[in-house]
């Protein structure tokens, strides 16, 4: 297990939005993580990259507690959040001058070609279309590094079209890449598609997950095969989270 | 080319309240009430060795003296108020105080500290041009959203890396607008304490032209500041388009 959650609680104020919380995600693979929004999807993220603590619990990454181990996770926002005054070059170099590492310009130069945006280093963000946004945006994230992903809707802001390429794009680039992926989204299909397994998030305050295997889905018509496990997904979001 | 015909509206109108004014000028036929644009350039040119030689470059060194201070001061109470919310809550009410203080008033008390020198003049131009430079900043500096900031947070990015990769570029816009906000600012603040106690300078000058009931050399320094204005704020727009290259592209 590359990260685990033992017992977690956390809440803002007196707003309890985990309570007592576990589950674990083992090494590889992407991880879709479902749940009705506002439920603490993006909370979850925020305690894996130490923006918020767990008021009790623990969090353990390869087996150790999170605090004090630093860049364990790269996390890709909902929106691009690219920096208009950059180039999309300079946005992907923006990780790796923060790490002072020299030779950044070149990786991220291998970096933009490997999203496919090879010839567009030089551009600016309000110059590319949301896909492209989203894909410097995945090369930044890669070029921060570190073993875990975290992808929060990434593909939310975009119109229905490019957001059907980019999940192909995505589950594409996850098979050359050697990563652990928690992808977060309210979009069963997605989970589905993307995912190797959906944890799926039970009652409010969350109290649990409700874990499924959709490994078997690879590509886009087997949702409509595995129609039996998507209707009872689809079920247990509307139920929170009783199956 | 493309540039004149855009423009061609605005110099229509300038054309038009000039020849305008001539005509009102050569109708009430009294220079020392109403000079005539024609009158005033013949002026300029008559008085062209005090004013370009003396005058102008005092003036413009007391405005780019009193520009430099402004901006350093402005940049440093501004990331202050930025760091510190203490900061924010102690001064901010306090700089906005200084903009009710009638600096007329008050002007004639610095020449009374500061002396006829340079420095009195400079004080005025600070006091006038400080404030929207800080304003402008500081809003600049906040105007970065708090997810960036958190996001470049679980890069690994320092205080210091955030401010200086995030915060500062972002408030580059608002910068340059306060600039070019605080130049003619800070021309009016030069000239305003130069007529209030000075020696030399487009300001004294004028006053100088006022007590000899010359109409058309009050004007003269007048037209010259005003160009020098444009000049100042073409220069910055200049860097401006230079350093916010991206901005052409949205």
């Amino acid at each position: 297990m590359i990260l685990e959650f033992e017992n977690v609680t956390f809440g803002y104020g007196d707003r309890l939005i985990l309570e007592n919380i576990s589950f674990s995600i083992p090494k590889g693979g992407i991880t879709a993580i479902i749940g009705p929004s506002g439920c603490g999807k993006s909370t979850l993220f925020r305690l894996i990259n130490g923006l918020e603590k767990a008021q009790s619990g623990r969090i353990l990454y390869q087996g150790r507690p999170i605090e004090g181990q630093k860049g364990i996770a790269a996390f890709m926002p909902q929106r691009d959040l690219l920096m208009p005054w950059r180039t999309a070059l300079k946005n992907v170099t923006l990780a790796f001058e923060l790490k002072k590492r020299r030779d950044g310009k070149q990786a991220a130069y291998e970096l933009l070609e490997r999203v496919g945006l090879k010839g567009y280093e030089n551009v600016y963000p309000s110059e590319l279309s949301g896909g492209m946004r989203q894909r410097v945006s995945f090369a930044r994230t890669l070029a921060v590094g570190g073993e875990l992903m975290l992808l929060d809707e990434p593909f939310s802001a975009l119109d229905s079209l490019t957001r059907a390429n980019m999940q192909d794009w995505l589950v594409s680039q996850m098979k050359q890449l050697d990563k652990t992926v928690l992808l977060v989204t309210h979009d069963i299909d997605e989970a589905m598609l993307l995912g190797d397994r959906v944890l799926l998030m039970k009652g409010s305050p969350v109290g649990g997950m409700l874990s499924a295997d959709v490994s078997q889905i690879a590509v886009r018509e087997d949702i409509y095969k595995a129609a039996k496990l998507r209707t009872e997904l689809l079920d247990a979001l509307e139920n929170g989270g009783e199956r | 080319m493309k540039k004149f015909r855009k423009h061609l509206p605005a110099y229509i109108t300038a054309a038009a309240l000039l020849i305008l004014w001539q005509v009102i000028a050569m109708l009430i036929n009294a220079a020392y009430i109403l000079p005539s644009p024609v009158q005033i350039a013949v002026r300029i040119w008559e008085l062209r060795e005090p004013l370009f030689t003396v005058h102008t470059p005092y003036t413009m060194l007391v405005t780019l003296l009193g520009l430099l201070i402004s901006v350093v001061l402005g940049i440093a109470l501004a990331a202050l108020m930025d760091r510190f919310e203490t900061a924010e809550r102690a001064l901010y009410p306090v700089i906005v105080t200084t903009q009710t203080i009638p600096i007329t008033a008050i002007a004639p008390l610095f020449v009374l500290w500061l002396g006829y020198g340079i420095w009195s003049k400079v004080l005025v131009s600070v006091i006038i041009t400080f404030f929207p430079i800080t304003v402008s900043l500081h809003d600049g500096l906040r105007s970065s959203k708090r997810e960036s900031e958190e996001l470049l947070q679980t890069m690994g990015a320092s205080r210091t890396a955030i401010f200086f990769k995030l915060k500062l570029p972002g408030a580059l816009p608002s910068f340059f607008s306060a600039i070019k906000m605080a130049v003619p600012l800070s021309i009016i603040g030069a000239a305003m304490g130069e007529w209030l106690g000075s020696q030399s300078g487009l300001g004294y000058f004028s006053k100088r032209m006022m007590t000899q009931l010359d109409g058309a050399g009050v004007f003269a320094p007048v037209v010259i500041l005003a160009v020098c204005a444009m000049l100042v704020v073409a220069v910055i727009s200049f860097f401006e388009r230079k350093l916010l290259k991206w901005r052409k592209e949205m």
